[in-house]
């Protein structure tokens, strides 16, 4: 059954929504992540504009995190000091990137810019995650124990001022670069169309040495916020929301997400770290396809506004 | 359909009945419906236009008649990839402004049949003839020619020589064919009638496009009041995002 998406401006077949968002939400429910980085990429497959799918896809994972974050906040697990402090930066960070996004699309390179972070961004982390889950699966083989981190080492991010306590996650550290991750987060959400807690979560283990108890919850805290913030923005600066999309997205992203943690539980965590960086690299590769290869029409056009 | 067209065929009667004696040709023409809706369920439909020839005598050659249907206006801007140290990337552009959204020219035979190149191009006869002459755009320019290429896919440009029918030497109808994505607002459709190369009458009237149901709804909120739509989306999600964590609450 077709539908017409009013603001991506094109018939596409209900079902097919449906099932993207199943998918998409069975994977983040089984790998514990927003799905953001491959729910805006699929929907590009499929034929609605970068700019659309960017738009869109921030309120839906507004929804997945929220939803994420209250069943943390029900469990304690949510450090509000350090989520406050993350705001702080993530807000301002949405309204650079949502900027930066407006002009982008005005000089007709918005596409381009979200295909090649993509590129970069996808091919990166799906590397490291594939490469890092080999080794401790080879490591596993040869029954030798696997390595963990001193909990107590700092780096030079603890040498920095403006110093503050966070009493939930235990740990003492300035605030400038919580803002700052904080701000990379809602630059590239604004842009990407990513919750990016899946660059958030290694950021604040790795810089801020973030105890993994209250890391989840928290960064699902900050997600939330600068999704549902990208929405708002997206839909005054560029009307590009498409909340037909996004509701459909959004019911398939839900339900899918259940049976993702479910079929999780009986899987071992390095196996499914393998999976998730193969299926990023996978997309990732497609994106650095797309833009190598000559197209086949090289000519586009974009309506700019009626006057009738 | 039928149920649609048989009150504008009596009305086209009616008309034809009214007419005054003339001392050259004459046109009366109607269309059907005047204001055509488009729900989400539409996968594109058609209008159709009927006209009359009226002649106090007989011409010894037959009637042409060209039918230039011409939508809401809007200014485009054509984008051309080049390949830039490997990637393809949006370099050159070019922006017309005020060019009809929707444009379908119609004939009953070949348009260089009907009249001689320089009456075509006088009178802006086909989708070629027609935009280049509006816009600024010289003959070769490949960023028009593009254009018209890719609104030709979606079928919002149209050129149908055969797209006319007589109906009898002086009656005809043509099928507009009106794909989901046009843009509301008023269509002109302008008629032209040749005999032998000699353009002899012209007529041009209109029909509306409304968009009805969610969608259009939709669109308007998210263009005027783009704030508020924004802002309820959001809510929309939040509140789905809430329900989801109840509905499956683990602990």
């Amino acid at each position: 059954m077709l539908i017409y998406l009013p603001i991506a401006d094109l018939p596409l077949n209900i079902f097919v929504l449906l099932a993207t968002g199943l998918a998409v939400g069975f994977v983040s429910g089984m790998f514990g992540v927003g799905g953001g980085f491959l729910m805006t990429p699929l929907l590009i497959f499929l034929g609605i504009s970068p700019g659309v799918a960017v738009a869109s896809v921030s309120s839906h994972m507004a929804a997945s995190s929220f939803s994420g974050a209250l069943s943390y906040w029900r469990r304690r697990t949510i450090d509000l000091q350090m989520a406050a402090a993350l705001l702080a930066g993530g807000l301002l960070g949405t309204w650079s990137g949502v900027w930066l996004f407006t002009t982008l699309r005005t000089v007709g390179q918005l596409d381009v810019v979200i295909a090649f972070s993509y590129l970069l961004m996808l091919s990166a982390i799906g590397g490291l995650m594939v490469s890092e889950s080999v080794r401790s699966i080879l490591r596993k083989r040869q029954n030798k124990p696997s390595v963990l981190r001193r909990s107590g080492a700092h780096t030079w991010v603890h040498g920095l001022p403006f110093k503050f306590r966070f009493k939930r996650s235990k740990i003492y550290v300035s605030v400038i670069p919580v803002c700052g991750i904080g701000y990379i987060i809602g630059v590239l959400g604004a842009v990407m169309g990513i919750g990016g807690g899946f660059v958030l979560v290694p950021m604040l283990i790795y810089f801020l040495r973030m105890p993994t108890n209250t890391v989840i919850g928290t960064s699902t805290v900050l997600t939330t916020a600068t999704m549902a913030m990208a929405t708002v923005m997206h839909a005054v600066s560029n009307h590009l929301v498409d909340a037909v999309l996004s509701v459909i997205l959004m019911v398939g992203g839900v339900v899918g997400a259940q049976f993702g943690a479910r079929t999780a539980q009986n899987m071992p965590a390095e196996r499914l770290r393998l999976l998730l960086g193969l299926l990023i690299l996978a997309v990732g590769f497609r994106f650095g396809y797309d833009l190598l290869t000559r197209p086949e029409n090289l000519y586009s056009i974009r309506p700019l506004g009626t006057e009738s | 359909m039928i149920a649609l067209l048989r009150p504008s065929l009596l009305g086209l009667a009616a008309l034809a009945l009214q007419a005054a004696p003339v001392t050259a040709e004459e046109l009366v023409s109607t269309i059907a419906p005047e204001l055509i809706s488009i729900s989400s369920s539409y996968s594109g439909s058609s209008v159709v236009a009927f006209g009359a020839i009226q002649a106090d005598k007989p011409r010894a050659h037959p009637y042409d008649v060209i039918v230039t249907v011409s939508g809401p206006r809007q200014s485009v801007v054509t984008r051309r990839k080049e390949r830039i140290a490997g990637v393809w990337l949006n370099k050159s552009s070019q922006t017309f402004t005020d060019i009809p959204s929707f444009l379908g020219v119609f004939a009953n035979r070949p348009f260089e049949d009907i009249a001689s190149a320089e009456a075509l191009r006088k009178h802006r006869i086909g989708l070629e003839r027609a935009l280049f002459a509006e816009s600024t755009a010289d003959q070769s320019d490949p960023f028009m020619e593009n254009l018209i290429k890719i609104r030709t896919e979606e079928k919002l440009y149209t050129e149908q020589p055969k797209g006319v029918t007589f109906l009898s030497p002086t009656a005809f109808r043509v099928d507009i064919p009106l794909p989901q994505s046009v843009l509301i607002g008023e269509y002109k459709v302008e008629f032209k009638v040749f005999s032998d190369g000699v353009p002899l009458v012209q007529r041009v009237s209109a029909f509306h496009v409304a968009k009805v149901g969610i969608e259009e709804f939709v669109i308007k909120a998210a263009t005027d009041y783009s704030l508020l739509y924004g802002l309820a989306t959001t809510m929309a999600a939040l509140m789905m995002g809430w329900m989801a964590s109840i509905i499956f609450r683990k602990d």
